[in-house]
């Protein structure tokens, strides 16, 4: 992992006043944590209580950094077009309720407007929906899955 | 005496006869319908123009909702079911303590109804002596990048019907009550007309306030609101579960709790109760 990526984690957390972030990406993964525990804790803590979801003082993008996207993040394998990305962290659904129908498949056109999936963060959901009118090329979280700010979610050509 | 539905049914012209003229000067729209699957589904369902600034109730919902999977019984004739829409100048990820500050709202409209000993639950839960009285649901829209336009819902039990009202247990799987049941005699017949004004005059107020001036403006009343700092909780997540200590709320609203054997840590997704020593 990018060490300059290590010091952003660092900084957000000194901003947002959460306590813990862990960031994974394939195998690696790091745990930023404010308290100044020795020992980290035990990995069941992960499980029973998941790493909150740090809506936290993360600074919005503002629009023309969002559409330029983030030069640091060097995602390989992803189809070029719109990327459309996580305002928050939070938990990604595809659908409104669990087990329904996905907003969108691979391949369905989009209006703009259009819903694309949910984030729950806070007991909040957070329907998505999309800036651009296109095909959708990609779907590149799972349902389910923790995601994290800025984190690209969809592609759209 | 038997309290009369018909006399207490929803309607517009009575709703506004209760408004301020400023509240009636910030809501665009007020909409009730007989029944509807959810007001916060059917006012999302609204072309985008109608969405700000308009309150749509329903006297039955059929498919109300709490937080994802549970919920909300939704019976007709007896309470109140409400959705307001507001678009904010902020981005969604910014409204993280909006559940909160409408949770804070409902608590002063149900005092102004004379109700006491109620308080929240974080995050969303109204509560009086244990037993939740209102629950709150909030739900977004926006591109990320772009404003966001809330929709906040509020289930508020006013009078369950008398045949549910007889075994909750079978529909209700949480300790519940009604606001009649809990309010002084005298104040007992309070019209929901009335009771859906003072929710709309405490949520507009609030939301003005929390689009000038942030969460920081209610720090103070949710200290003097909130339910769970100093208590023990059971905290859960993810088929499992922990015991801890709740310290307060963080800026964003994430609850902090000093987690038995794992110290202070910030909350923003296990279920929690109140678990007594």
């Amino acid at each position: 992992m990018d060490i300059r990526k290590i010091k952003k984690l660092i900084d957000l957390l000194e901003e947002s006043g959460v306590a813990e972030i862990e960031i994974r990406e394939g195998e690696e993964s790091v745990r930023i944590s404010r308290y100044s525990i020795n020992a980290p804790a035990p990995a069941t803590a992960q499980s029973m209580l998941p790493a909150a979801p740090a809506i936290a003082g993360t600074k919005p993008p503002t629009p023309s950094e969002a559409a330029r996207g983030s030069d640091e993040r060097r995602v390989e394998e992803e189809p070029l077009g719109h990327k459309v990305r996580s305002p928050m962290v939070g938990s990604f659904y595809r659908s409104a309720t669990p087990g329904g129908k996905s907003f969108v498949e691979v391949g369905n056109r989009v209006n703009a407007g259009d819903t694309l999936c949910i984030i729950e963060a806070m007991k909040m959901f957070n329907q998505i929906e999309a800036d651009v009118s296109g095909v959708v090329k990609a779907v590149l979280a799972e349902n389910g899955d923790p995601v994290e700010y800025d984190q690209p979610l969809f592609v759209i050509e | 005496m038997q309290h009369s539905a018909i006399a207490d049914s929803l309607a517009e012209i009575r709703i506004r006869e209760h408004l301020s003229l400023a509240t009636r000067g910030q809501l665009r729209e007020l909409t009730v319908l007989q029944e509807t699957d959810s007001t916060n589904s059917a006012l999302a369902r609204l072309p985008a123009g109608r969405r700000h600034a308009h309150a749509l109730l329903a006297e039955k919902q059929t498919a109300g909702r709490g937080r994802r999977q549970r919920a909300w019984h939704s019976p007709a004739g007896g309470n109140i079911y409400l959705s307001l829409g507001w678009r904010f100048a902020r981005q969604s990820a910014a409204l993280s303590t909006l559940p909160l500050v409408a949770a804070l709202c409902l608590c002063r409209a149900l005092e102004r109804a004379g109700l006491r000993g109620h308080g929240v639950k974080w995050p969303n839960d109204i509560l009086v002596s244990g037993s939740k009285v209102a629950g709150i649901l909030v739900e977004t829209q926006s591109t990320g990048a772009g404003p966001a336009l809330a929709i906040i819902g509020i289930g508020l039990n006013v009078r369950m019907p008398g045949s549910d009202a007889d075994h909750p247990a079978a529909i209700i799987d949480r300790p519940w009550t009604d606001l009649a049941s809990r309010l002084p005699e005298d104040q007992r017949s309070i019209s929901r007309n009335r009771l859906v004004a003072l929710l709309l005059e405490e949520l507009l107020a609030g939301l003005v306030r929390f689009e000038a001036a942030g969460f920081e403006a209610f720090q103070g009343e949710w200290r003097e609101r909130d339910l769970l700092t100093g208590k023990r909780l059971r905290l859960e997540g993810n088929g499992g579960f922990r015991y801890g200590r709740a310290i307060g709320i963080d800026h964003d609203g994430g609850l902090e709790v000093d987690i038995d054997g794992y110290g202070p840590q910030v909350l923003y997704a296990a279920d929690v109760s109140v678990h007594d020593d």
